[in-house]
């Protein structure tokens, strides 16, 4: 019963009884389809027992609490935004400020451990080659010139191997 | 073509502006459609008024911030379902304990008062309340998008189109529930629906 017609009159009787356009569009329909008529009614029955289903229990006084629960409520915000206000704000505020404060925090932290652990293992390789070369202080006189040459453009060294050839 | 003016939003406009008269129509208009939904998502009555308190809560706290962007039934459907959802969520969690005890200890609320509404029955009215009874049982054990939709659908109050919205679904997939919905109801009462027991007088 894939016919839009017959289900567009569907639809319509979920929600609503049919008007007399449609109940005479339904007429028309079954009269042509008669398969249909079967499906038909027993949707219209399964309607039926849905609309009468009772009404959920509502205590009698349901409206006189909820406007007394609504009046306590309005009297809370008032009391806070004219003597209390500020202390509104940092009760907004505050919980956000401290997030933000510890995750700084964390991110300090996290850093200065990262380094001191670079540092540590650092030292550690250091101490690993000293007993292979033991340092003498005469070794290092001239470590800024060669540190310096290692700098120096290689431009001027490709010069002189030019020339030489 | 424009839309008509929708008198809800209309006096939602004027408990914005802080008309107390305004809401307690709007309570008592909706408190029963709302309560419906809350009841048949929770299956508990107590715990289904608690939320239909705090939807009627929230619409009071939002009232402030109310702009007319749709048909107020599909906003206040809309907060209704994700209390209920919420509510679903937290008793997944906590098994046990209410919203009132979440909301920890205010003063102790009037109680409720219900109506009896289980007064004797005629013999001729057990069976159609068994049958109630069945439906409501099949009702539960949709999934709970099938039943919502289903439930919006019974009331009538909202479009095809509007469902949708409270739904978070496109137009197809609303009414996709619907039909799946029905179709596992028909399936099974079957027997009742069959037998012609369902058949109500003759208008």
């Amino acid at each position: 019963m894939n016919d839009p017609l017959y289900q567009k009159l569907l639809e319509a009787s979920w929600q609503r009884p049919l008007n007399s356009e449609e109940e005479a569009e339904l007429q028309a329909y079954l009269a042509a389809h008669p398969e249909a008529q079967a499906e038909w009614e027993e949707d219209i029955l399964l309607t039926q027992q849905l609309r009468q289903l009772p009404a959920a229990p509502l205590s009698s006084n349901f409206t006189a609490l909820v406007l007394q629960t609504v009046k306590a409520e309005a009297g809370k915000p008032r009391r806070a935004a004219t003597s209390f206000g500020w202390l509104a704000w940092v009760r907004h505020y505050l919980p956000r400020a401290a997030s933000a404060g510890l995750a700084l925090v964390l991110v300090i932290t996290g850093s200065y451990q990262y380094r001191a652990s670079r540092r540590a293992q650092l030292a550690k390789s250091v101490a690993a080659l000293l007993p292979v070369t033991p340092l003498n202080p005469e070794m290092l006189q001239d470590f800024d010139a060669i540190v310096q040459l290692s700098q120096a453009p290689t431009v001027a060294d490709e010069d002189l191997l030019g020339a030489l050839e | 073509m424009s839309t008509p003016p929708d008198p809800d939003a209309a006096l939602m406009l004027r408990v914005k502006q802080g008309d107390g008269e305004a809401f307690e129509v709007l309570v008592e208009k909706y408190k029963q459609p709302v309560m419906n939904l809350a009841y048949r998502t929770l299956g508990d009555a107590a715990e289904a008024e608690d939320v239909a308190q705090h939807v009627f809560l929230q619409v009071f706290k939002s009232a402030r911030r109310y702009e007319v962007s749709a048909r107020f039934s599909t906003w206040i459907f809309t907060i209704a379902r994700n209390l209920c959802l919420n509510e679903l969520r937290r008793r997944s969690r906590h098994p046990a304990g209410s919203l009132d005890e979440m909301a920890g200890g205010h003063d102790e609320p009037p109680g409720r008062q219900f109506e009896d509404t289980h007064a004797f029955s005629p013999p001729e009215n057990l069976l159609q309340s068994e049958l109630e009874a069945k439906v409501e049982q099949a009702l539960a054990a949709l999934p709970e998008k099938q039943r919502t939709a289903l439930l919006f659908c019974r009331q009538g109050d909202l479009s095809y189109e509007e469902m949708a919205a409270v739904l978070g679904c496109s137009l197809a997939a609303t009414k996709s529930l619907i039909h799946r919905a029905r179709a596992t109801l028909k399936e099974q009462l079957k027997p009742y629906l069959r037998s012609g027991a369902w058949r109500g007088p003759p208008h």
